[in-house]
């Protein structure tokens, strides 16, 4: 069985302001500033990624932090993302 | 094009705007031309381009105790047949036509104070205090530029009030004090409303109403003030822009993610903060260190 990948919406512009990333969803409308984490996150769904990639590079920007809370970080994380459109799954 | 007309005989004009608007007010009414000449008098233009926008005000020719109002050539409805309330009207106008205008004079919905020509925004929903905060900082020494809408160059970081004079609502009174309330309703452009008196603070202090700087935003009414933090509580520049959106004029007509690029300069550069209520001299201390160089 293949991992869920997840890749950023068409629908999503992205502008950095500052050190974050702010969403806005075109048809929603909606909007979400990311944190400076999440922003890198985004930065990586240009291209299709698995939730455990994400996770390990997470982990290597955060060696002391538990992978287990990397992990259950990342997902919610990307939870938020495709319950606002934000990103979608393949 | 009528824009273009030029008055006719025994009619006299008053023109006044600001950046790409320029007004103009005809009428055969002397004092009405004398009152728009104080009122509009920091924003008062001269040339002969054409006006974007001008306004008649005139005798009712049937005889009836309204005057009529035109706009760009065309019949606008009545209006109240005093000076005051006639300029008043017009005064509204422009300044509406300034928020509906193109979108590349950007307004915000906020007053504006400054010091030493750096200038704050102070942004908020109605009935958060932000006239009784640039009231209060106004009485400590800073110039009150504008008490509710300001003019705003995203790319430069300045700021400029919208050419309309200052509303102090009645319980500013007792803020104010009353030497200096009493300077207010004499002022030469001064006249009461219904909620208290509309003014122009240059008349009080001198200061002339022109661009400052932009040295940060403040927001009022969006925290709790019983959660932990100071009286200033500074945001990252993404959650300012975010915050500021509802109060531009462009964001109820150009899309949030072509906007939010436009705003990312403007909130790198300018600091903002949330401003947690508390009594009136903390909030001012903590505001006036912002404006210390």
């Amino acid at each position: 069985m293949t991992a869920t990948r997840y890749i950023r919406s068409p629908e999503a512009s992205a502008s950095l302001v500052g050190d974050r990333v702010v969403l806005y969803h075109r048809v929603s409308r909606a909007a979400l500033v990311l944190n400076p984490t999440g922003s890198w996150i985004w930065d990586q769904l240009h291209t299709p990624h698995t939730e455990a990639a994400l996770a390990a590079g997470l982990g290597a920007r955060f060696p002391s932090v538990p992978a287990e809370h990397i992990a259950h970080d990342v997902r919610a994380f990307l939870d938020e993302l495709v319950q606002h459109g934000m990103v979608g799954r393949s | 094009m009528i824009a273009n007309e030029r008055p006719a005989a025994g009619i006299a004009t008053v023109r006044w705007g600001v950046g790409p608007h320029v007004f103009e007010l005809h009428s055969p009414l002397r004092d009405v031309i004398d009152r728009a000449a104080t009122v509009f008098k920091p924003w008062r233009t001269e040339g002969s381009s054409a006006a974007t926008r001008h306004w008649t005000i005139s005798p009712d020719g049937d005889g009836r105790p309204d005057w009529t109002l035109g706009v760009d050539g065309t019949p606008h409805g009545p209006v109240s047949a005093t000076p005051d309330a006639a300029v008043r009207r017009v005064e509204y106008l422009a300044v509406q036509a300034i928020f509906d205008g193109p979108p590349d004079l950007v307004t915000v919905h906020a007053a504006l104070v400054a010091r030493r020509g750096r200038g704050i925004l102070i942004a908020g929903v109605p009935e958060t205090g932000k006239s009784t905060l640039a009231c209060a900082l106004w009485q400590r020494g800073c110039s009150l530029l504008g008490d509710d809408v300001a003019i705003v160059d995203l790319e430069r970081q300045t700021a400029a009030p919208a050419p309309r004079r200052v509303s102090l609502r009645s319980p500013s009174r007792r803020l104010l004090g009353e030497a200096l309330w009493s300077r207010v309703e004499g002022a030469p452009s001064s006249e009461p409303t219904n909620e208290g008196w509309v003014f122009h603070p240059s008349e009080i202090d001198g200061r002339a109403p022109g661009p400052v700087s932009t040295s940060a935003i403040l927001f009022l009414g969006r925290t709790n003030p019983d959660s932990p933090g100071g009286v200033l509580r500074p945001l990252a520049p993404a959650h300012a822009a975010l915050g500021i959106l509802p109060y531009l004029n462009v964001a109820r007509r150009v899309d949030v993610g072509t906007l939010v690029p436009r705003l990312t300069p403007f909130a790198t550069a300018v600091p903002a903060w949330d401003v947690t209520r508390a009594d009136l001299p903390t909030m001012c201390a903590a505001v006036e260190r912002l404006l210390e160089p």
